[in-house]
């Protein structure tokens, strides 16, 4: 709870951008109307990211350096990846690749 | 416009008029029953009736964006309409010499997938068949299934190809094989080199039509509707007197010209997507089902020896020609 309170109190006091918020313990990012929200996530080290696919159209989840990657995830599938490692992420949709995210790991 | 060809005597003849000889292969053209018009700059054909290409024409087919394995609002069977594609093939074009798949055959590389394209493309007749990979089915293994079920009579295996039929020198490109390089479609510097080196063999009198899935030109790039070395490649095309670029990928039909380079992409036989830059991205577009036909289609392109520049002609599976997926909500609003 004060962890929770800790991170509500953060977000607030961050400026403008939101998905910098305080690193949590998991996270969820939809892909739906071909992007990924949020674009860039804040995990701590051990987490667990969740990507769902809310388009219609198949959608992947590519790490651009191979570290991890789903296969092609139809309407309402999703993929999870625990990263172990600190550093930054960044993946796209190997079908899409205009579609762009990043996992910062802290 | 400079009218240049090598003549049967090996003469160079040079100079706007085609004289007797291409009068009569005009004439040629005008019994293969097309109507020629001029749409926003680019000359567009299409068939007043299903008869065969005119006396020693080369007529082949193009088929596109199969998608076997999609199954979604804006088509749920993908495959009844494969079918119905491949009869319209059978009456446009029946025993074709040559059908060319330009990719996308499988909805994300359903696993048996490329097995009921074939076996559905069977009964269209086609006496040889040719596929170039779409990024749909290469994404989940680098392209390993594609190219050991259909690559073996390409360079290296590695997918791309080229083949004389018909007078018409053909080049199957790939690339879809490094998509998320610089977010579009690639070719890379290997298959560049050995495009160079196949193209020198030919002369520039020789019509070359060139097939990849992406298209070669920059139609989106936001999208990933553009082929980032695209531009290499058409640098080694212009010196040739007919070249056609047949592309799939944006499941609808474009044409540009670019001097003596003809551009054409085709129409889905699955779904159609948006036009470049409406709505949130590429996705498919759900039409109303009386419309579905009229968005779908194939291909048929003939060539003449000796003659002009091929003569594309886009069948949809129901009406007269491919329409826009939005093309009747726009006229709707007027």
């Amino acid at each position: 709870m004060r962890t929770l309170l800790a991170a509500l109190c953060l977000i607030m006091a961050a400026p403008a951008r939101p998905e910098a918020a305080a690193p949590a313990d998991g996270g969820q990012v939809r892909i739906s109307g071909f992007v990924f929200e949020p674009r860039d996530l804040k995990v701590r080290r051990g987490s667990t990211v969740r990507w769902v696919n809310q388009d219609q159209e198949p959608h992947t989840v590519t790490a651009d350096e191979g570290a991890f990657g789903s296969r092609g995830l139809d309407a309402g599938e999703g993929y999870a990846f625990t990263f172990q490692r600190a550093g930054r992420f960044p993946y796209h949709c190997a079908l899409h690749p205009h579609m762009t995210g990043t996992v910062i790991v802290e | 416009m400079r009218n240049e060809k090598i003549t049967e005597t090996g003469e160079r003849a040079e100079g706007p008029a085609p004289g007797r000889r291409g009068f009569l292969k005009c004439m040629a053209w005008a019994g293969t029953g097309l109507l020629w018009t001029l749409e926003g700059g680019v000359l567009r054909s299409r068939a007043l009736a299903d008869q065969g290409p005119a006396g020693g024409a080369f007529r082949f087919v193009q088929v596109s964006d199969t998608h076997v394995g999609f199954k979604a609002d804006a088509n749920p069977d993908a495959l009844a309409t494969l079918d119905r594609a491949v009869e319209l093939v059978r009456a446009a074009a029946p025993s074709a010499p040559l059908l060319i798949h330009t990719g996308d055959l499988s909805h994300a590389q359903k696993e048996g997938a490329f097995a009921t394209v074939e076996e559905h493309l069977r009964p269209a007749g086609a006496q040889e068949v040719v596929y170039t990979p779409g990024e749909h089915d290469v994404f989940a293994d680098g392209g390993a299934e594609f190219l050991h079920r259909f690559g073996r009579e390409t360079v290296g295996g590695r997918g791309w190809r080229s083949f004389d039929a018909g007078g018409i020198h053909f080049v199957g490109l790939v690339n879809v094989l490094d998509y998320k390089k610089d977010k579009l479609g690639s070719l890379g510097d290997d298959q560049l080199a050995w495009l160079a080196s196949d193209l020198g063999g030919v002369a520039a009198s020789t019509p070359v039509v060139v097939y990849a899935h992406v298209p070669l030109w920059a139609l989106y790039p936001g999208w990933g509707w553009a082929t980032g070395d695209g531009e290499r490649a058409l640098a080694l095309l212009r010196r040739f007197g007919s070249v056609t670029v047949l592309n799939g990928h944006i499941h609808q039909v474009m044409q540009k010209v670019e001097g003596r380079v003809a551009f054409h992409t085709a129409a889905s036989t699955a779904f159609p997507q948006p036009a470049p830059g409406q709505g949130p991205g590429p996705g498919p577009v759900k039409v109303p089902a009386e419309r579905l036909g009229r968005v779908l289609g194939v291909r048929t392109v003939s060539y003449l020896p000796g003659s002009g520049p091929l003569a594309v002609v886009d069948h949809p599976l129901t009406g007269d020609v491919v329409e826009a997926a939005a093309g009747a909500a726009m006229r709707a609003e007027h």
